[in-house]
């Protein structure tokens, strides 16, 4: 009995392979081309440098030079670096209050919103103008409005009460990079509740109704329990979206007055591409990635349990 | 017969192609140059700093006197903050994924410096020759981008700073001249202040390091053992301890502001009579005359500690490089020697106006590092304020592959003492380990770097 040769070996679970998947190409091969362009995209832009930033922080690497593989010190840096801890501290103050005035206020204003009120139209287009307007539109807005001598502190000034330092003191900074936060997105998430709003059974709100519910009683036991999955998605993507914190703190407060703005991913912006340490900068994404996959884990945990 | 004419055949073959590679080399750097200005080449400009119309009509301007060079320009967009931070990291991205940058601009203090030890822009003396350090004696700013035996730049943009003042409101305070010393300058604010309670007699930039360095050297401190690539951060001496305690004087008296000061907001709180006087570029004086002729804006030098000081001051702006992924290094070095000639800067700067450039965007350009140019423009009264600066010493201020991280850590310092009113003497010695340890791991890292010092 002869050897076979080892590129016919290797061949072998590769014929295979094509033996089962080149049916289903061959049948579909228009939906795989249609699919092309995004998934090119997908892999070029999305894929690829995700996977190559994990790798790169085990690695010291700066511009222009070889990286040099340092195995977990960039993570044990991240232990010990008390800008980080700060950086986390503050991102995670920002997202428990952001996350729960984005599911809280638009679910409120889509449920006025959804009823036959006059110029109910007007409201949802100015609700949602902020949604489109550019994110470094709406912090310089907002920092031209709450500067030391902006349209706020003439306000106050000119009623005789104190000028605020809306910038300087941190607690009031912070504040005001919720409250953008908060304001531009508001929109967003309306739309989705009311959508949502439009997919609740009317003959279950009927039903309470001829029960003898009142308004308030049906929407607290009958239209809110039928939102739980959409409420559970905006919880989802507000959380991921406020861990990200990033354009309204680096434009309108670079991360002051003494850091009590900086988020994470300022912090990582800082460390790669203003201290041209990419490993470092890779390593705070890389946590950040896991910091996220752990709450959308989480969330969807409560979600379950509150569904039970 | 034939063998004969065989062995001419082939030593006339031979003769042949010797001339043609001799013709081919053409004796290295001048053939090299010579085929570069008459082949088409297309260069790309990289504007690493705020973006212009004045570039591009300079742009123009040369393309159209040099028909063989094309020139793409590419702007990063201004943004409020720290956009040159931006600008360098779209600038570093580029370069990182190779991409074709053959001119760009940058910030002058440290970034040449930075590139240069990332191996990202190339030598301009090793490309022209003389013909670079002939130009680099007629402009200003150069130590920041002559090192380790070779020139990385050539300034462009020359932006001193200084002490810019309202003179109107001054006037109207009983002020008749800008402090000259740290005394005048607290009666200045006591009077400023007693005058007009909702001004600020004195306007600082909380987190820019830069800002603070004239009150230090103009106090006898400094900050480093040497001004380019130091080797011992040196934040204890008598100096640098009286200029923080003395900006720390400002937050305690309420002279200075509580929030930063940023690009948008120098030019909001001036007009606004928030601040009567403003740590800054000199060049704001001509914005802010452009934007409210109603008031005299002026500049004076950085008050110096007592009479027996002298004025040291800071200056910024930008220069031009030639990133490693240049195509056409030659040609890129051609168009930097004739954007930093004195044809090209009496264009920029409006001396020559035959690029019919608007005056406020020839004022948003700092002031000319063209020695020449400047001069010319110091007798203009449009200049006269952003120029009145231009005389003081300047020096650069610990410039080394550690300067981004020790900046930082200087700008947080900074804002602990004049916002949390932290004791000096412990904010400046903790700093100064940390900051230590930053420059003794970058000896560490470039040692080739250190060792021409």
């Amino acid at each position: 009995m002869s050897a076979a040769p080892a590129g016919a070996v290797a061949a072998r679970p590769a014929a295979r392979w094509l033996d089962r998947v080149g049916p289903a190409l061959r049948r579909s091969w228009p939906a795989y081309l249609l699919l092309l362009p995004f998934l090119v995209h997908f892999v070029v832009v999305v894929a690829y440098p995700f996977l190559y930033s994990i790798y790169l922080s085990f690695f010291q690497a700066g511009l222009n030079e070889d990286p040099t593989f340092v195995g977990l010190r960039n993570y044990a840096r991240l232990v010990n670096d008390a800008e980080f801890r700060l950086a986390l501290l503050n991102t995670v103050d920002y997202t428990v209050v952001v996350v729960l005035a984005e599911t809280t206020i638009p679910l409120g204003l889509a449920l006025l919103l959804n009823e036959p009120l006059r110029g109910r139209t007007l409201a949802r287009i100015a609700l949602f103008l902020p949604v489109i307007t550019s994110y470094v539109v709406v912090a310089l807005i907002w920092s031209i409005l709450f500067n030391e001598s902006g349209v706020v502190n003439n306000g106050l000034q000119a009623t005789h009460l104190h000028s605020q330092p809306f910038f300087a003191d941190g607690r009031q900074a912070m504040a005001i990079v919720m409250a953008v936060g908060v304001w531009k997105d508001l929109g967003y998430y309306m739309i989705i509740y009311l959508a949502a709003l439009q997919a609740v059974p009317h003959d279950l709100v009927e039903a309470a109704a001829i029960d003898g519910a009142t308004r308030w009683r049906s929407i607290w036991h009958v239209t809110i329990p039928s939102l739980r999955p959409v409420t559970y998605f905006v919880a989802s993507i507000a959380t991921i979206n406020a861990m990200q914190l990033f354009t309204q703190s680096y434009v309108m407060t670079q991360g002051g007055p003494l850091n009590a703005t900086l988020s994470v991913v300022q912090l990582l912006y800082r460390d790669a591409f203003v201290h041209l340490d990419f490993g470092y900068g890779s390593a705070i994404g890389t946590v950040l990635l896991l910091l996220l996959v752990a709450l959308s884990f989480f969330n969807k945990k409560i979600s379950d349990f509150v569904s039970r | 017969m034939p063998g004969r004419f065989r062995n001419v055949r082939t030593w006339l073959w031979g003769l042949v192609i010797a001339a043609v590679a001799v013709a081919g080399c053409g004796g290295g750097a001048s053939g090299n140059q010579a085929g570069q200005s008459t082949q088409k080449v297309k260069l790309v400009y990289f504007n690493a700093r705020a973006a212009d119309p004045v570039e591009q009509a300079l742009v123009k301007r040369y393309m159209q006197d040099h028909p063989n060079v094309t020139i793409e320009y590419l702007a990063t967009t201004a943004m409020p903050g720290p956009s040159d931070t931006d600008a360098i990291a779209n600038l570093i991205f580029n370069i990182q994924a190779k991409t074709t940058v053959d001119v760009a601009k940058v910030e002058i203090s440290r970034t040449p410096l930075d590139l240069m030890a990332a191996r990202s822009i190339q030598d301009l003396a090793q490309i022209g020759g003389d013909a670079v350090n002939q130009q680099l004696k007629g402009l200003l700013n150069t130590n920041y981008v002559s090192f380790d035996r070779g020139v990385w730049a050539l300034p462009y943009e020359y932006d001193p700073f200084g002490y810019v003042y309202n003179a109107s409101l001054f006037q109207a305070a009983g002020i008749s001249s800008p402090p000259k010393t740290w005394d005048d300058m607290r009666r200045v604010n006591r009077t400023i202040l007693q005058k007009f309670p909702g001004t600020w007699p004195i306007c600082h930039p909380i987190q820019n390091l830069s800002k603070m360095q004239p009150y230090v050297w103009s106090a006898g401190g400094t900050y480093w053992d040497r001004d380019l690539l130091p080797k011992r951060a040196d934040f204890q001496n008598p100096g640098i301890v009286a200029a923080y305690s003395f900006a720390q004087e400002w937050a305690q008296s309420n002279w200075t502001n509580t929030s930063d000061i940023t690009s948008t907001n120098s030019i909001q709180w001036m007009i606004s009579r928030k601040c009567a006087a403003m740590d800054y570029s000199a060049a704001l004086a001509v914005t802010l005359r452009v934007n409210d002729p109603s008031q005299d804006w002026r500049v004076a030098a950085t008050p110096v500690k007592d009479a027996s000081f002298k004025a040291t001051n800071f200056a910024g702006g930008s220069a031009l490089v030639v990133p490693s992924t240049s195509k056409y290094p030659r040609a890129a070095l051609d168009f930097i020697l004739w954007l930093t000639s004195r044809e090209g800067q009496s264009l920029k700067y409006g001396v020559d106006n035959s690029l019919g450039l608007a005056k406020q965007d020839v004022f948003n350009e700092a002031t000319p590092s063209s020695r020449d140019v400047g001069s010319r423009l110091t007798g203009n009264p449009d200049w006269k304020q952003a120029l009145a600066t231009s005389g003081v010493p300047t020096r650069p201020s610990g410039v080394s592959p550690a300067y981004s991280r020790a900046y930082q850590l200087l700008a947080d310092m900074q804002q602990r003492i004049l916002l949390k009113r932290s004791s000096v003497d412990q904010e400046l010695g903790s700093t100064q380990g940390a900051v230590q340890q930053l420059i003794d791991d970058s000896m560490q890292k470039n040692p080739e770097l250190y060792r021409s010092r």
